[in-house]
């Protein structure tokens, strides 16, 4: 029998991103030289066990006032609890400790390269050649590697080595263990981007999985806006901007660059990178890679397919829905999956996307057409989801055994994944 | 700080940093005292033998074979020396693969067996350390010094201590000066009898003593035995648990006072700072004394501001240097002006 699989989880620690990495926590208004500081700070003080023992105590006095407040602190302590762990084994215990009683699982560890969140500032963290080399000695590890199922973090701005023959190649073997790639446009870069095209064309031949993060939220470049996209150099990317999909790209990435208020707004802007329809000029040219845009666009962006007022927030050429552009892209293409980790903490989206689904599944045409269960996938993005309410992993292994059916839970936990990572 | 040393040590920006991976080893990772926190002190012997098993570690072969249907380590005849010496070369060409390989050819040339190399390599890596954390005890000194700076200026405000206007006050007032002569002169012999009296450094060294001997024979160095522990060891040694406890009481006590004379201290030094404030000595958060007189006078300029924060400034870097630099020189003020001849008080009087 195939096992239950969590697609989307990670076990890097504090000490794996970078010391200003807090930034992404402080407003955009803050000048940088205040952010930068201030985050190195905060980032040093949440590291010592007796600030958060204090911001504990502080809640729980507090919390008399305001339990709602109280709450949101005791999530967010449980949440710098386990990424300030010492190790990722660690991390991975916690997580696996909470599938053993499903019998065999399987747990996909995402590594992530974080070392290019700003290319301004230095900082002292645990690159992502150690975190891989940690990841490896997990998955030799005899009590572990029936379960752990590693992804190898990719990064074109990767430099002193050839990245298809000395890191995909070197790891994504049987002997190595890792089994898929996993890239994160929004820390700056674009998914065509020419230096990832070896990547794209092994990983198409060989099926090797990727995982890419495809939500509006998360983390994201840090730096200035003109340290990556100042030079206005696209042509390095061969857009045309006579093709359909190339000219949407880059009548966005013009928007953006005469809209001098965004150019502050790292959380909004990095969405040029991350945009779904990105992946359509790799997918043009490598058709079969096998590709999960994770996340499902995002909990927000799944209420927003609904309750289209919520869009104001955006610019109009930001506006486009990434779940229904995700929803669309998984018809379209044959290897496109998704996965419902992160999204899955919030019960709204949940709903929408299996009234979706169902929807899709009653109109669908057998002959031409496949079901999208077999291609949406279980996931939850541990640890990240601790801060949200319910976001456990428990807590979301109940509301996911809850909300779908048994046919969709075999087909989302076991069928799906099993497609994905074969 | 030790993390941070070590993990500088080997960081190249390029290679695996060995000196993180070194967290991960068994030997390392029992030192700690809980999941998030890092060991407070690694030994140069324990630090030389554990990077050593990281680095020859990293260079063992892994192989996945379908029988086993797993990950298996692959035969491998090289001792832990050519192991070590094949991970150096398989590194990305960097500064630090230079250091590293002139190490263990160092090693290879004036030995002639693995197992003298492998002496020699630990303790290249052990005098490697102790410099690297001599430096890093002179980081953390500068560190700690800036840290006092911080608390000195915050103790500066919160007491309201401007020097430059208690300067220019007690320059000023003849009167002021003979009046806290004798609160200095008091402070002075205070200190003077306390570096004298060894109490409180006996009751220390008893303290320490019997911690010591409580912890001997406990796993975790930086853990004080706890109740449990202890009832534990009742069940196994019931003579043991009772010296034990025994022990913990006199350990308290001496807690209590050394605590006692510390508290003391303190509110001696406050009495007598109440009595320089009685006195007329512009320090605390008077209403005529800056800057709450600033708020309520038209005649305050820019300026007064400045001179407020510059002497704000100089208390704060005083307090810095610490309380027994200006004691001592407090104890040479006093000596010189009680040096050469009483004045004869009949004399004076007449």
């Amino acid at each position: 029998m195939k096992p239950f699989t969590n697609i989307h989880s990670h076990v890097f620690t504090a000490k794996h991103s970078p010391e200003y990495f807090l930034k992404t926590a402080l407003p955009d208004w803050m000048p940088s030289w205040l952010s930068n500081a201030l985050a190195r700070r905060l980032n040093d003080l949440l590291q010592k066990k007796d600030t958060r023992q204090a911001l504990s105590f502080v809640s729980k006095c507090l919390g008399f006032l305001s339990p709602k407040f109280r709450s949101v602190v005791q999530r967010t302590i449980e949440f710098i609890e386990i990424g300030t762990s010492s190790t990722q084994k660690e991390i991975f215990d916690d997580i696996s400790k909470t599938y053993t009683h499903l019998g065999g699982f399987r747990i996909v560890v995402l590594t992530q390269v974080l070392d290019y969140l700003d290319l301004e500032q230095e900082s002292n963290h645990i690159r992502i050649q150690t975190q891989v080399a940690q990841i490896a000695e997990l998955k030799r590890h005899a009590l572990y590697q029936q379960n752990i199922y590693p992804f190898l973090g990719v990064d074109p701005r990767m430099t002193g080595m050839n990245l298809l023959d000395d890191w995909v190649n070197k790891y994504i073997n049987k002997d190595y263990g890792f089994c898929g790639i996993k890239i994160y446009p929004a820390a700056g870069y674009f998914p065509f981007d020419p230096c990832l095209d070896p990547i794209w064309e092994w990983a198409e031949k060989k099926g090797i999985p990727v995982m890419t993060h495809c939500t509006r939220g998360g983390s994201w470049y840090l730096g200035s806006f003109d340290s990556i996209l100042g030079t206005g150099a696209f042509d390095r990317f061969g857009l045309n901007p006579n093709d359909r999909v190339e000219g949407s790209i880059l009548a966005r990435i013009n928007a953006l660059k005469k809209d001098k208020k965004m150019h502050r707004k790292n959380h909004i802007w990095c969405n040029i990178f991350g945009h779904p329809e990105n992946y359509k000029v790799v997918l043009k040219k490598y058709p079969k890679l096998k590709i999960c845009l994770a996340h499902f666009g995002g909990a927000n962006e799944v209420l927003r397919s609904r309750k289209t007022d919520l869009c104001a927030t955006y610019p109009p050429y930001f506006d486009q829905n990434w779940y229904t552009e995700v929803f669309q892209m998984m018809k379209e293409y044959e290897n496109v999956y998704s996965d419902i980790s992160y999204t899955l903490s919030n019960k709204k989206a949940l709903k929408i996307i299996k009234e979706d689904l169902e929807a899709y599944d009653a109109s669908l045409n057998e002959d031409t057409e496949i079901s999208l269960w077999n291609k949406l996938m279980y996931g939850t993005d541990f640890y990240l989801t601790q801060q949200e309410k319910k976001g456990d992993e428990p807590d979301l292994q109940t509301l996911f055994f809850s909300t779908f059916t048994r046919k969709q839970i075999v087909s989302m936990a076991y069928n799906a994944p099993a497609k994905f990572l074969k | 700080m030790l993390y941070q040393t070590i993990s500088s040590m080997f960081e190249d920006k390029l290679n695996v940093n060995f000196g993180q991976l070194l967290y991960d080893h068994p030997v390392i990772a029992n030192l700690r005292k809980d999941r998030s926190s890092f060991p407070q002190y690694i030994s140069p012997e324990i630090f030389s033998s554990a990077i050593i098993d990281v680095i020859s570690n990293y260079a063992r072969v892994y192989e996945y074979t379908e029988d086993a249907g797993a990950i298996v380590l692959k035969p491998d005849n090289r001792n832990i020396f050519e192991r070590c010496k094949a991970a150096v070369l398989n590194m990305k060409q960097t500064d630090l693969k230079l250091v590293l390989i002139n190490m263990l050819d160092k090693c290879d040339l004036e030995n002639t067996t693995p197992s003298k190399a492998v002496a020699e390599l630990q303790l290249q890596m052990q005098q490697w350390f102790n410099a690297q954390m001599d430096r890093a005890t002179g980081w953390y000194k500068i560190k700690t010094a800036v840290r006092l700076r911080w608390v000195a200026f915050i103790v500066a405000i919160a007491l309201n201590v401007d020097s430059i206007h208690v300067f220019t006050t007690l320059f000023n007032s003849p009167n002021l000066r003979a009046q806290i002569t004798p609160i200095a002169q008091s402070i002075a012999d205070n200190y003077k009898k306390q570096q004298n009296d060894t109490t409180t450094d006996e009751a220390l060294k008893e303290y320490k003593a019997i911690r010591l001997q409580l912890l001997a024979g406990h796993d975790n160095l930086h853990k004080r035995p706890d109740n449990d522990s202890i009832r534990k060891q009742i069940s196994n040694d019931s003579l043991q648990a009772t010296i034990a406890l025994k022990n913990f009481k006199k350990v308290d006590s001496i807690g209590h006072e050394v605590d006692s004379i510390r508290a003391q201290t303190v509110t001696a030094t406050l009495d007598q700072l109440n009595n320089l404030s009685g006195l007329g000595v512009p320090i605390g958060w008077k209403s005529n004394i800056a800057p709450r007189i600033f708020l309520s006078s038209d005649k305050v300029d820019f300026t007064d501001w400045i001179w407020y924060i510059l002497g704000i400034v100089i208390t704060a870097l005083s307090i810095s240097m610490g309380a027994p630099f200006w004691f001592d020189l407090l104890l040479k003020f006093i000596n010189v002006r009680k040096a050469g001849v009483k004045p004869d008080n009949t004399s004076s009087s007449q």
